[in-house]
């Protein structure tokens, strides 16, 4: 390695290596070229959103349409776009030769690709590129190249994370809290498949079950056999019919499967006084065998027949073990002169159990557990939003509003008072009125708005003490960079904090969307939403308690879980704290 | 002198915040919604409506309406509320309606600040021992309980399950028995804001000279009042644990210690006045979440105050109240923080003359 | 060390340690040192070398994951009305019993004066509260009632209140001989007047205002005399200057030693003042005692010491100062570093930056011996003029 002496740019005395091998020529203008994508990419959203959003509210009569392409999240955009600046810097001081910046390079890499992902179909080729980037930085000549340096750097703060992680396996709350969130997300997710219902399910003659009691219609998979609407008479005299095989995975449960008809008659003319009968049954049959068969002969294979006036809904069971059956189903009347409208439907119900309502169900028969289950979803979506939202635009305004300081800071500073001013549940309410319509989303929204400034106030007084504090000052005398002041100490200190913060807000934001909820700003009634499930069994509360504790403690549960665990980072992460026995 | 400079100082840095607070229920209610929603009912006389429109200026730019806005509520027009049955003035109806809330919010402060001042001290005097885990499980569950989840739950045990059980049981909701009230008072209306003198039960009652019917004010006020004094006593009691956690590590405390004095002096007199300090402040914020809390808790026992006037405004898109109840609750949020900071004045000699 | 009448204070074989996650910090391993009664003993050493901590277990101040593991610290108190010397071990004092020595017959200055002086309190008030606690102010709250009395006579209109006055006045002289325990309200006054003259022991400029002033109010000189007057208040028989100057400008500091040299003669204390500056030894102490590592390894009369010097960390620390007549280069220095306390150096904790060290060094831990009278070293193979 030599030294370059003619180092005369603004990295003033640090001493600068010659880059060696072709890889480390093209590295440097890939990077810039994939930097200026992104950039671009981010720039041409922000623009296509805000075309789109003018158009939808000025232009609409002109029937101006976008390609929908170039509409996505606008806070991606803004991301890639700042993120794309900071790492064009780091890719030209790559290009004069600083290891420092491939490390660097190497985060900033990673973040803009995940961002590119997650940005749409235009993103994916730019997503690819980055993440070759990304893989070869760690090429053995590059790897080299870069590595035991940032091993150094690194290396205190990983001790760090080992005695933090050594710290976290000490604090039984915070495992404890951590596991409770992770749980709840997982329930989440597989919702669909531990719930027996729906989230907006009913059975209607279930209201009001006690938690444990079977619910007192058969829960099945169905399958449609056949299905037909039409004012055709040729239905008449003829059968309609179909094969039906019920395989062994069709019996798994102690109930036997039922083909269930629905055979409805309504003539459309003057033969008001026929009386058209139904007829529906099932043979244990295939369906060649059967129609070899004479009607005679098949009748000693009849596992049960139905015969019933214009309309007729019979369940018939079928041997709870895997065979062949026909079903049947035609139409008799006495006289006919106009055409008969015909509503068939069969189908197999299969696999039928009665699901036993854990939690009992509500007032309008919603099974409680599995709306609870269903409203993780809402909820934890609501509120994670909320909180990412407000973290990212808070914490950018902040972070300007720290660094650039001025008239800026001021003025972030008095409008986060007014903020402040207000109580949040209030403010979102007020929000929420103004906007109108009574939604989840206008919720996140309301709660978006009032929570930014918390992040705003952090992260300024975060980047204020970290820019005042001697290792800064120290890095600045030895000309670091801006952009890697920025990302090796001011970042780093700021995010602790923003973690705790968001982890706590995350509960907190829970809870008022909740609250907003029960006092009737959140969805439509029926909505598998905890705080609107409280709202609707407060009036049962006497009678049927459960109908709002259930949902109360799912709600305490994982707001506890939260704020366990941000409590116990806090306190893992606090220098003050840190050091003691 | 100084003290009077340094009030005057902080009351002076209020302004700004409640022109901002007045830009933002502004930008709200006359911008992004609908303004005159807030002075329409459905009883108003469509012939009078362009009339209406005149007198508030809704055909004016923009920033005329802004003054006149100001101008208007500055006036004491803050519109009508016609979710009180008639169509009142919403000054009225604050009015009549401020007192419960703030005597339900005082009373919450007061169970907040007697249990969280000396559950915090115990805490952190005793850290990591049985009592500094329940304190700490107690008051997370405080932070992160559903307010109105926790009134439901409340008001199952204490009132509905105790009378099951034959149990002494707390009424379920209202601010007085009306009958009782009826029945000692004989004045055929019982307690109303006809019939109150200062609108605060338990000062009434006693004016009244009938210790049965303060006896029945404070039994309907322990479930409301502690069901909404609950989160911040939860974080009443974490910020004092922190803070008395931190100043046990100062140097003062040290010396304090290193002058021979007992461990209770030195935690009671050197470290709880510095303690305090921080605690203060969060009473303050507290305030907010006391008011957000009022609107919950209020409409779950049926308590006539603010909060419950705004849940049914809601549910019938009463602007004026809505726009109403926002301001006042924001005005009342920014003067708790002015007297919170003119008290840490006092508590803390360094802030005062700095 | 032979056991001698006149000492005040012996530590013996003192050995603290700091339970930590990263290990065991053995912050005193086997401390010695003797305090004669009036003297005033410098202890010094580089930063780390367990002289605070020395300081700290001496009032029994170590708080956990610190511990006294073992040795003693004899304290001869003498009664100051019969004149009887009476033993104690403050390792095995009871933290109850604990209570009634700190502040008031051993009482430190720490050495922040930014930091110590309790913010939300008066200057007044936190000195009037040690008063109060460990003295009897029965005959001052008397006094105090009494001069108030006479103040009130002079302004008496009629001769039957002033003759009321009179007989009240002779009733609190008569009880003067046998003070009852004060009333409250009265023996706050005395102990304040008591607080004001304190500070003005201290020379602080009109203590009455000063007395009157949150410790903000004050500069840190000023701050710094007011915790000296804080510690000398129950007239302690051992005052511990921990670092006391070392935050003070120079001036000040200056101003604050001629004050302690001053104090020393007026109260009759024995003073040990811990410091890392050897200047402010020279000029206050007539004995040092050397620390390293948290063992001790030279102790002599300052003038012996300083002439003389036996312990090669001795001599190092010595000619590490710069001095004005010579016209150095480069400053000398002690090679190597302060030793880790987790692992330290087995043997002589001082062997791996020694010149002289041999086998036996790191073999063998040296004990405390009297190479000269008066002067006792730990240490293989001393140095100097023996």
């Amino acid at each position: 390695m030599t030294v370059r002496g003619d180092n005369g740019n603004d990295q003033g005395e640090q001493e600068s290596i010659v880059v060696p091998g072709l890889v480390h020529r093209v590295f440097p203008s890939l990077h810039i070229v994939l930097c200026l994508a992104a950039i671009s990419l981010g720039a041409a959203y922000l623009v296509g959103n805000f075309v789109a959003w003018f158009a939808n509210s000025f232009m609409h009569e002109l029937g101006f349409q976008l390609p929908s392409l170039l509409i996505g999240w606008p806070l991606q955009a803004l991301l890639l776009v700042v993120i794309g600046y900071m790492n064009l810097k780091s890719g030209r001081a790559i290009s004069r030769g600083d290891a420092w910046a491939y490390s660097s390079s190497l985060y900033m890499n990673a973040v803009t690709g995940v961002i590119l992902l997650t940005i749409g179909p235009l993103g994916l080729l730019p997503a690819v590129g980055v993440f070759a980037l990304v893989l070869a930085l760690f090429a053995p000549s590059v790897k080299s190249y870069w590595y035991r340096e940032f091993r150094e750097d690194m290396g205190p703060r990983g001790k760090e994370l080992r005695f933090s992680f050594h710290l976290l396996r000490r604090s039984p709350l915070v495992i404890v809290g951590i596991l409770i969130v992770a749980g709840y997300i997982s329930v989440a997710f597989l919702a669909p498949w531990i719930t027996p219902y729906g989230p907006e399910e009913r059975i209607w003659n279930d209201a009001n079950l006690a938690p444990g009691t079977p619910a007192g219609e058969a829960k099945a998979n169905s399958l449609i056999l056949f299905s037909n609407y039409s004012a055709d008479i040729s239905i008449y005299p003829e059968y309609t019919r179909g094969e039906v095989q019920v395989g062994p995975e069709e019996v798994t449960t102690s109930l036997p499967p039922i083909i269930a008809f629905s055979g409805y008659v309504r003539d459309t003319g003057n033969d008001n006084l026929t009386n058209v009968l139904v007829h529906t049954a099932v043979y244990k049959l295939n369906l060649t065998t059967f129609d070899s068969l004479s009607p005679s002969l098949r009748e000693l294979y009849l596992v049960k027949s139905v015969e019933k006036a214009m309309l007729s809904r019979p369940n018939i069971e079928v041997n709870n073990s895997p065979s062949t059956y026909v079903w049947v189903v035609w139409f008799v009347a006495s006289n006919k002169t106009v055409p008969w409208i015909v509503d068939t439907v069969v189908t197999l119900d299969y696999n039928r159990y009665y699901p036993i309502h854990y939690w009992g169900t509500d007032n309008s028969g919603g099974d409680i557990y599995s709306r609870i289950i269903w409203a993780a979803q809402v909820d934890l979506r609501v509120s994670l939003s909320v909180v990412l939202v407000a973290l990212a635009s808070g914490a950018l305004i902040g972070a300007a509003s720290g660094y650039f300081g001025g008239k800026l800071d001021e003025m972030v500073m008095r409008i986060t008072d007014i903020f402040f001013a207000f109580p949040g549940l209030i403010l979102a309410m007020a929000i929420v009125m103004a906007l109108g319509t009574r939604n989840l989303e206008n919720i996140s929204y309301a709660l978006m708005i009032t929570w930014w400034p918390v992040y705003a106030r952090v992260v300024r007084g975060q980047v204020l003490s970290e820019r005042e504090k001697l290792y800064v000052e120290a890095a600045r005398s030895i000309g670091a960079s801006d952009s890697r002041i920025l990302l090796s100490h001011i970042i780093p200190n700021t995010i602790q904090p923003l973690i705790v913060q968001a982890t706590m807000d995350t509960g907190g934001v829970l809870l008022t969307a909740a609250g907003l909820s029960f006092i009737g700003f959140g969805s439509a009634a029926g909505t598998a939403e905890w705080g609107l499930m409280i709202s609707q069994g407060q009036y049962y509360l006497l009678n049927y308690p459960w109908e709002c504790m259930f949902p109360g403690v799912a709600i305490l549960m994982i707001a506890l879980a939260l704020n366990l665990v941000g409590d116990g980072i806090r306190d893992i992460l606090d220098p003050k704290l840190r050091r003691r026995g | 002198m100084k003290l009077r400079d340094f009030i005057l100082r902080r009351v002076l840095l209020a302004i700004p915040v409640i022109f901002g607070v007045l830009t933002i229920t502004w930008f709200l209610s006359y911008v992004v919604g609908d303004p005159l929603a807030m002075f329409i009912t459905e009883r108003t006389n469509p012939a009078a409506i362009p009339g209406i429109i005149q007198d508030h200026g809704f055909n004016e730019p923009l920033v005329i309406q802004y003054f006149l806005y100001l101008r208007t509520l500055l006036a004491g027009d803050w519109g009508v509320s016609y979710s009180t049955g008639g169509d009142l003035p919403v000054l009225t109806v604050i009015a009549r309606k401020f007192p419960a809330t703030i005597e339900l919010a005082i009373v919450a402060m007061v169970f907040a600040v007697i249990l969280g001042v000396p559950l915090g001290i115990l805490s952190a005097t005793r850290k990591d021992k049985p009592i500094d885990h329940f304190t700490r499980v107690f008051s997370l569950a405080g932070v992160s309980m559903p307010i109105f989840w926790f009134a439901l739950l409340l008001k199952y045990v204490l009132f509905y399950q105790f009378s099951v059980w034959g149990l002494p049981y707390l009424p379920s909701g209202d601010r007085v028995d009306n009958e009782l009230w009826k029945t000692v008072l004989h004045n055929g209306v019982g307690y109303d804001f006809t019939s109150s003198i200062t609108g605060f039960v338990l000062v009434d009652s006693l004016l009244y000279g009938q210790p049965i019917l303060f006896g029945d004010a404070v039994l309907h006020l322990i479930m409301p009042g502690f069901c909404l004094g609950y989160l911040t006593l939860a974080i009443i009691t974490r910020m004092m644990r922190s803070s008395m956690l931190e100043v046990m590590k100062e140097d003062y405390i040290t010396l304090a210690r290193s002058k021979g004095l007992t461990e209770r002096i030195v935690i009671y007199r050197h470290a709880l006045r510095n303690a305090l300090i921080p605690t203060v402040t969060v009473i303050g914020l507290a305030f907010g979440g006391l008011m957000s809390g009022a609107v919950l808790t209020e409409t779950i026992f049926n308590w006539p105050g603010l909060g419950r006037w705004a849940t049914q405004a809601i549910l019938v898109s009463d602007m004026a109240a809505i726009n109403g109840f926002v301001l006042l609750v924001a005005f009342i949020f920014v003067s708790a923080n002015l007297i919170v900071d003119l008290t840490y004045g006092a508590l803390d000699p360094r802030i005062r003359y700095g | 060390m032979s056991q001698s009448q006149d000492l005040v204070l012996s530590i013996k074989g003192l050995t603290t340690n700091f339970y930590t996650y990263e290990g065991v910090v053995k912050a005193l391993d086997g401390i010695e040192l003797s305090l004669k009664r009036g003297d005033t003993m410098g202890v010094v050493g580089e930063t780390g070398c367990g002289k605070s901590v020395t300081a700290k277990c001496v009032l029994r101040l170590i708080e956990p994951p610190g511990r006294i593991d073992g040795g003693q610290i004899l304290f001869y108190d003498r009664d100051p009305k019969t004149g009887e010397t009476q033993e104690t071990d403050i390792v095995q004092l009871t933290p109850l019993e604990m209570l009634s020595i700190r502040g008031n017959r051993i009482a430190i200055v720490f050495q922040d004066p930014a930091t110590y002086p309790n913010p939300v309190f008066r200057i007044g008030a936190q000195i009037a509260e040690v008063v109060t606690l460990h003295q009897d102010l029965g005959r001052e709250a008397l006094e105090v009632r009494i001069k108030e009395l006479e103040e009130s006579l002079k302004n008496s209109p009629s001769p039957e209140h002033q003759a009321k006055i009179r007989e009240q006045i002779e009733h609190y002289v008569s009880m003067l001989e046998n003070p009852p325990k004060p009333d409250r309200k009265y023996a706050r006054k005395a102990a304040w007047a008591k607080a004001v003259d304190m500070l003005r022991l201290v020379r602080m400029p009109s203590p009455d205002q000063i007395a009157n002033q949150y410790p903000h109010e004050l500069s840190g000189g000023m701050r710094q005399r007011a915790l000296i007057a804080m510690a000398l208040a129950c007239n302690p028989s051992i005052l511990i200057c921990d670092e006391a100057t070392t935050a003070l400008d120079v001036t000040v500091q200056a101003q604050v030693l001629n004050l302690l040299n001053i104090l020393k003669k007026e109260i009759g204390a024995s003073i040990l003042i811990i410091t890392h500056d050897l200047g402010v030894v020279a000029e206050t102490c007539n004995s040092v005692t050397v620390m390293y590592a948290g063992t001790t390894v030279e102790s002599a009369g300052t003038k012996q010491l300083f002439e003389n010097p036996v312990h090669p960390y001795t001599i190092g620390l010595l000619t590490a100062i710069p001095k004005l007549h010579e016209n150095k280069e480069r400053l000398d220095q002690i090679p190597g570093t302060v030793p880790n306390l987790i692992n330290p150096p087995t043997g002589c904790r001082f062997h791996p930056r020694c010149a002289f060290a041999t086998d036996i060094c790191v073999s063998d831990r040296p004990s405390l011996e009297e190479v000269l009278p008066g002067h006792y070293v730990a240490c293989h193979h001393p140095q100097g003029n023996l």
